[in-house]
């Protein structure tokens, strides 16, 4: 396996770079150009869908909810005004659709999860759990999922929010505080007392 | 079982797991598929059928709202016109025959609507008498058709 390619491909934060361009995309959008819009959507879907099920730990209820979010981002296109990035702002849409799709169906959640891609999963952790607890790589990677996402799922939803944007998408302080409207400081907080709680959550895994 | 400090695993690199639960190449083609149908109906959606088709025709709407106003004053003038129709002999008389053609049994009567000439009926009521407020003591009676003069006797 290709260790650089695939650090690179679960490496988080090339944001700002990626974002470049955007603002022209939008304005080809703006004049019509559905094709442009292809181009946002190709380019935002696996994020915006890593944050969204990483919220509702639901796949379908998140290419569903993902698939709103263009949808929403399309119809209001002409409110954007460039003001944040195109980034900042889908981020936003999808994440309050996922906060307000949680909200509704507190009474009635239902779990399903991708299944790990183990050319994606970072092979020397992988490496370090297989000397640390033995077994079948497979099998590891298939527990660890199970336990990743029921710590998860013991947050609150802004704790995981926090955590979804800043751990697993890589998000800086500063740009959570733009999607979720609320200050670095808060972000901050919020993202110390998640971590603490998942450190509890996850302790046989942490060396 | 003892760790090294280089077997050591942290929060973070377990998160990273996250990032490997992805989608199939076949689960993001299915999205992209169901993602275009969902924003061509959101365009179909957005504008009525009727708002399209005016639209699609550039000159109609400059010419809608001047259009509106000339309506507008057409029936301002036209409006006493309107006002002071009233349906003559002719169409009465016409009405009159299409609802007697219906099977409607009209009233007998000795002149036509156009003239608007009655005969007056002959079977008049009869008077009829009725005393009210008999328990106070005086009479009180109502008589129907009788004179004025003998309408009430208090």
């Amino acid at each position: 396996m290709d260790l650089v390619k695939t650090e690179a491909a679960i490496s988080v934060a090339p944001h700002i770079e990626a974002a470049d361009g955007d603002i022209a995309i939008v304005e080809r959008v703006k004049a019509g150009d559905m094709a442009a819009f292809d181009t946002l959507i190709k380019k935002y879907r696996e994020r915006l869908f890593s944050v969204v099920y990483n919220m509702v730990s639901n796949r379908e209820d998140a290419m569903d909810l993902v698939q709103d979010a263009f949808i929403k981002a399309f119809g209001s296109i002409n409110s954007f005004k460039g003001n944040s990035g195109f980034y900042t702002w889908i981020y936003r849409i999808a994440v309050n659709m996922s906060i307000s799709f949680i909200r509704k169906n507190r009474m009635r959640r239902f779990f399903s999860f991708e299944n790990v891609n183990e050319e994606l999963a970072p092979s020397e952790i992988v490496d370090k759990l297989v000397i640390n607890y033995g077994g079948r790589k497979a099998t590891l990677l298939n527990e660890l999922r199970e336990k990743l996402n029921e710590a998860l799922q013991t947050l609150s939803i802004k704790h995981r929010t926090v955590v979804v944007l800043h751990e697993i998408e890589g998000l800086s302080h500063d740009e959570i505080a733009k999607i979720t409207d609320t200050s670095a400081a808060t972000v901050r907080t919020r993202l110390h007392y998640a971590k603490q709680q998942l450190q509890a959550m996850l302790k046989d895994y942490l060396g | 079982m003892s760790y090294n400090k280089k077997d050591k695993v942290n929060l973070e690199d377990l998160l990273k797991f996250k990032k490997a639960e992805t989608p199939s190449a076949d689960d993001w083609k299915r999205f992209d598929d169901q993602l275009k149908s969902k924003i061509m109906l959101s365009i179909v959606r957005k504008e009525p059928f009727y708002k399209r088709v005016l639209s699609s025709i550039p000159s109609f709407g400059k010419a809608l709202p001047a259009g509106a106003a000339a309506l507008l004053c057409v029936g301002l003038l036209l409006s006493p016109v309107i006002i002071s129709y009233s349906p003559q002999g002719d169409m009465a008389q016409g009405a009159a025959t299409s609802y007697a053609s219906d099977g409607v049994i009209l009233p007998n009567v000795d002149s036509s609507f156009a003239t608007n000439e009655f005969s007056a009926f002959n079977d008049a009521e009869s008077p009829v008498s009725a005393r009210l407020n008999s328990d106070r003591g005086s009479l009180v009676s109502y008589v129907s058709g009788a004179p004025a003069s003998h309408l009430a006797t208090f």
